[in-house]
């Protein structure tokens, strides 16, 4: 292969690099669209719609709660070997949750996060993480806040959480 | 002479043979246990984590409004709470967001004694089960942007139970508007 050929299959090489990276971007950045990017309508009132069942409406706000509930499992006192070492979180999201889930950990006394988890599908779970900031040896009362996200469109469902003790040993 | 050299050599050379295997026994001594002696023997023990394991809502949403004849004046869903775990937890309410801006000259009331451009949201534990509270005694209601840690349910293990949101508004607020009360649930270990 002569030099001129080889340069012209590196430029397309570069270009279809560009390409694939430029569709990955569009892809995702609409995939994963954030919460702030919902409008809600001005025009919509609270209420019930005169002359709706008002069982009928329960029933209808039954289906949003129902949809929406998460099921979540973490360990109540996850240990550290020392700030940097990594600790049994042990964080599930359940096979039968259909939503995805994050989870960060914040000391109650500082308000301080800790540790932030990326996405989790339904079916998997952390078993041991490090923190995201080196702690001193002790004990921290901290909250776990779990988010739940739609599973197609990441979309933010709401969030709950749970008390939570860590311990670093050195 | 050689018959005595040669018995003290052979008496030497078993009194080493033995003394070496009595050196052996002696190290393995400690790893096994013989019948009628004494010995060491180490007890691994490991603990097991406590997991908390739970179902709860991440939203919550409610109608509220002065056409409902009675006291509480919410339509609200049946929203269960499980315990899937073998402790005892407790779930309680840490902060509640609560924004009312859209409703023009209303404030937030942080108990049932609403005035005229008043509104308030608590929550109600299930006493009938899918019967929707019609009275507001023993509500507990959420405040103001606020942390709180307001104990909402208790659960033993393997336990599910269900509240019921609950309200109040003047006379005098408007119905046209939307407004949101985002309440944390928190849950935690009870001992």
């Amino acid at each position: 292969m002569s030099k001129r050929s080889k340069k012209i299959w590196a430029v397309v090489g570069v270009f279809l690099l560009l390409l694939l990276i430029a569709a990955s971007y569009f892809y995702l950045s609409h995939k994963y669209m954030k919460d702030d990017d919902l409008e809600y309508d001005d025009n919509a009132m609270t209420g019930i719609l005169p002359g709706v069942d008002i069982d009928e409406r329960r029933k209808e706000l039954q289906e949003i709660v129902d949809r929406n509930m998460i099921a979540f499992s973490v360990n109540t006192s996850p240990v550290f070997l020392n700030g940097t070492s990594k600790g049994n979180l042990l964080i599930e999201n359940p096979g039968n949750n259909e939503k995805l889930l994050k989870a960060s950990i914040t000391i109650d006394k500082t308000e301080e996060e800790v540790y932030a988890s990326k996405y989790l599908k339904p079916g998997t779970y952390i078993e041991n993480a490090k923190l995201d900031k080196v702690l001193k040896k002790g004990r921290y009362n901290a909250t776990v806040h779990i988010s739940a996200y739609d599973e197609e469109t990441a979309e933010y469902i709401g969030q709950t959480g749970a008390q939570i003790v860590l311990t670093v040993q050195n | 002479m050689k018959k005595t050299s040669m018995l003290l050599t052979f008496v030497l050379s078993i009194s080493m043979i033995f003394s070496t295997a009595v050196y052996a026994a002696d190290t393995t001594a400690t790893k096994d246990i013989p019948i009628g002696g004494s010995g060491e023997m180490e007890m691994v023990g490991s603990i097991e984590p406590t997991v908390l394991s739970v179902t709860m809502p991440s939203v919550v949403p409610f109608n509220i409004s002065n056409s409902l004849t009675t006291e509480n004046k919410v339509i609200s869903p049946r929203i269960k709470m499980k315990n899937n775990s073998n402790i005892p937890v407790s779930i309680v309410v840490s902060y509640t967001k609560v924004d009312i801006s859209k409703l023009r000259n209303t404030t937030w009331c942080n108990d049932a004694n609403v005035g005229p451009n008043q509104i308030a949201i608590g929550l109600k534990k299930e006493e009938v089960k899918d019967e929707m509270p019609t009275s507001l005694s023993q509500a507990q209601w959420l405040w103001y942007n606020q942390w709180q840690y307001m104990e909402v349910l208790a659960l033993g293990a393997n336990q599910e139970d269900a509240l019921y949101v609950v309200g109040a508004m003047g006379q005098d607020v408007m119905e046209d508007t939307t407004f949101n009360v985002t309440p944390t649930f928190i849950v935690s270990r009870t001992y």
